[in-house]
């Protein structure tokens, strides 16, 4: 089943658009929303592969306490859930290892 | 180095009324939080750069948060957003990330309001996007404004889930299924009976049980989730029924489709920070576990150190913002900032309203108890360790083979040596030791806590300390 997240707009207004790419391409993100809110909002879920095993993980905990969302900025890897978007931010949601 | 006469570590409900109470009493206050926004998880507040059209057409939460916030923000609480305490060292000294760079920060007095996690449920499937706390939910929906998913399982013990479950109803949602795994629904004329007196909290759950009921929403008592399915990413949930002391009936399964799952099976203190700085705990099964150990004052083992709110127990948002309170008030005295019987009558209003919401809190702990056999859906091929991939068939190897310990078993198998350092899967290891052992799990000690209490970077020590 495909899935497809999407921004509510009852009673918040968001600002102008940043310029953030996720592996490449661009998406839509405001400010000041997580990294993690705009991949959700493109329909992205899988932020990432675990380094041995190879299997898909995006959020759970979401408060920035199981480290599960990592993507990769600047060569770092950092909670997407907890980490607010840049403009001219570059995500890659690949491994490293 | 710099000083502050008191330090307050969190900014949810607790740490705000703590920063609030000692900075009236005229303290220096410096109020910390790791994220970008003050409320913690109850009071969530929407990103810097969101504007909220009208503040009325919020639930009360806002306007209690936003109420605490903005007097804060007309105090003079020097308030350290995205700020990391990773390490408290001899004599309350703190050291902080922020801005790519460590700081020490040395603490007249300190209160630690960390807050908690939630409780790591771990069956066949969990590690599927798509699987995620009901906490994460609400932080999408609530602050970041974002719906996590179309079709939504709600799994859980307690009344917590009905709030997560009208959110998404609210935000537009398929919810497929409400799963209580208890017999006794939160609805439950017993329940009522003991919610009794408490209006606001009773009006409050019965609008979520409307909203959800009109909605049309499936709620299902003793059930729970076995099983979650998908290739790539969550496509289905497999739940079934359970007895009285929620062990599954055969033959009861059913798939329910559905692209995200919401585990709420309640809380954990978040110890980490008040166990490094050398606090004793206490094991209160009923109060999320292990607790920070501390006096009628909120004072901890160690002199200085207080704490307030749920890494004192789970207790909720009103237990949590007295205890702030008396936290401030014992730390002020301690400082000789207020004579030792200075505010007194705040004092005694603080304690009477603490009772009151004491007793509101058993009712909902009463209404999350976990029965142990909810760990028994973990299966030998369920990873348990979601950082390093271990297995509970590794586990429990491990365990049989002589290492009945949470340190034993994560030397013998990578098991809480990954980034988030056994927040996830040390109560699951504890849950296996006891299974396998027998051991009671008052008698399973958590592992020593080392700095960083999360990872930073090592640049952000390279560059030196204080610059």
């Amino acid at each position: 089943m495909k899935s497809n997240p999407r921004r509510l707009t009852k009673n918040v207004e968001r600002g102008q658009t940043v310029r953030v790419t996720v592996n490449g391409e661009s998406v839509v993100a405001y400010p000041g929303e997580t990294i993690a809110a705009a991949l959700l909002a493109a329909g992205r879920r899988t932020f990432r592969h675990t380094a041995p095993g190879g299997h898909p993980r995006g959020i759970f905990c979401g408060i920035g306490m199981c480290f599960d969302c990592l993507v990769t900025v600047d060569g770092m890897q950092i909670r997407a859930c907890i980490t607010p978007v840049r403009d001219g931010m570059q995500v890659s949601t690949s491994t490293d290892q | 180095m710099r000083e502050a006469e008191v330090v307050v570590v969190g900014g949810g409900p607790a740490g705000l009324t703590a920063a609030l109470e000692a900075a009236a009493a005229g303290a220096q206050v410096v109020l910390i939080d790791e994220y970008l926004t003050l409320g913690g998880q109850y009071y969530k507040q929407v990103p810097a750069g969101f504007r909220i059209t009208s503040a009325g057409a919020e639930g009360a939460e806002y306007a209690e948060g936003t109420a605490l916030i903005e007097k804060l923000r007309a105090s003079k609480i020097e308030t350290l957003l995205g700020t990391l305490v990773w390490g408290i060292f001899d004599e309350r000294t703190l050291a902080l990330y922020r801005n790519d760079a460590t700081e020490r920060l040395q603490a007249g007095q300190l209160i630690l309001a960390p807050g908690a996690q939630e409780v790591p449920v771990a069956f066949p499937g969990w590690t599927l996007p798509g699987v995620m706390m009901g906490g994460a939910a609400q932080a999408l929906m609530v602050s970041q404004r974002i719906l996590p998913g179309e079709r939504v399982v709600l799994a859980g013990a307690g009344p917590l889930q009905l709030k997560v479950a009208s959110q998404f109803v609210e935000a537009g949602a398929a919810v497929a299924a409400v799963c209580e795994a208890s017999s006794k629904p939160p609805m439950s004329m017993e329940n009522a009976l003991r919610a009794f007196g408490h209006w606001g909290k009773m009006r409050e759950g019965l609008e979520y049980w409307l909203k959800i009921k009109k909605a049309g929403v499936p709620y299902h008592a003793h059930q729970v989730p076995v099983r979650a399915l998908g290739n790539e990413e969550l496509e289905a949930v497999v739940v079934a029924e359970v007895d009285a002391e929620w062990k599954v009936l055969p033959g009861t399964e059913r798939t329910i489709e559905a692209d995200t799952l919401c585990l709420s099976y309640g809380f954990v203190p978040a110890t980490q920070l008040p166990r490094l700085a050398g606090c004793r705990m206490q094991y209160e099964a009923e109060a999320g576990g292990w607790v920070t150990q501390h006096d009628a004052n909120q004072e901890t083992s160690v002199a200085g150190i207080y704490v307030a709110g749920e890494v004192a127990g789970i207790g909720g948002a009103d237990v949590a913002e007295e205890e702030g309170r008396l936290a401030a008030i014992a730390a002020l005295r301690a400082l000789k900032r207020i004579p030792a019987d200075g505010l007194r009558k705040q004092e005694e209003k603080c304690r009477a309203r603490l009772a009151e919401a004491r007793k509101f809190a058993q009712l909902t702990r009463d209404m999350m108890r976990l029965q142990p056999a909810l760990f028994d859906l973990m299966t030998d091929d369920t990873v348990i360790c979601r950082c390093e991939e271990v297995t509970a068939q590794s586990v429990r190897a491990a365990i049989a083979e002589g290492e009945p310990t949470l340190r034993g078993v994560k030397i013998r198998t990578r098991a809480g040596m990954g980034y988030c350092q056994g927040r996830m899967c040390g109560s699951l290891i504890s849950r296996l030791i006891a299974r396998q052992t027998g051991t009671p799990l008052d008698r399973i000690e958590l592992d020593t806590p080392r700095p960083p209490v999360k990872p930073i970077p090592l640049s952000a020590l390279a560059a030196g300390v204080d610059k």
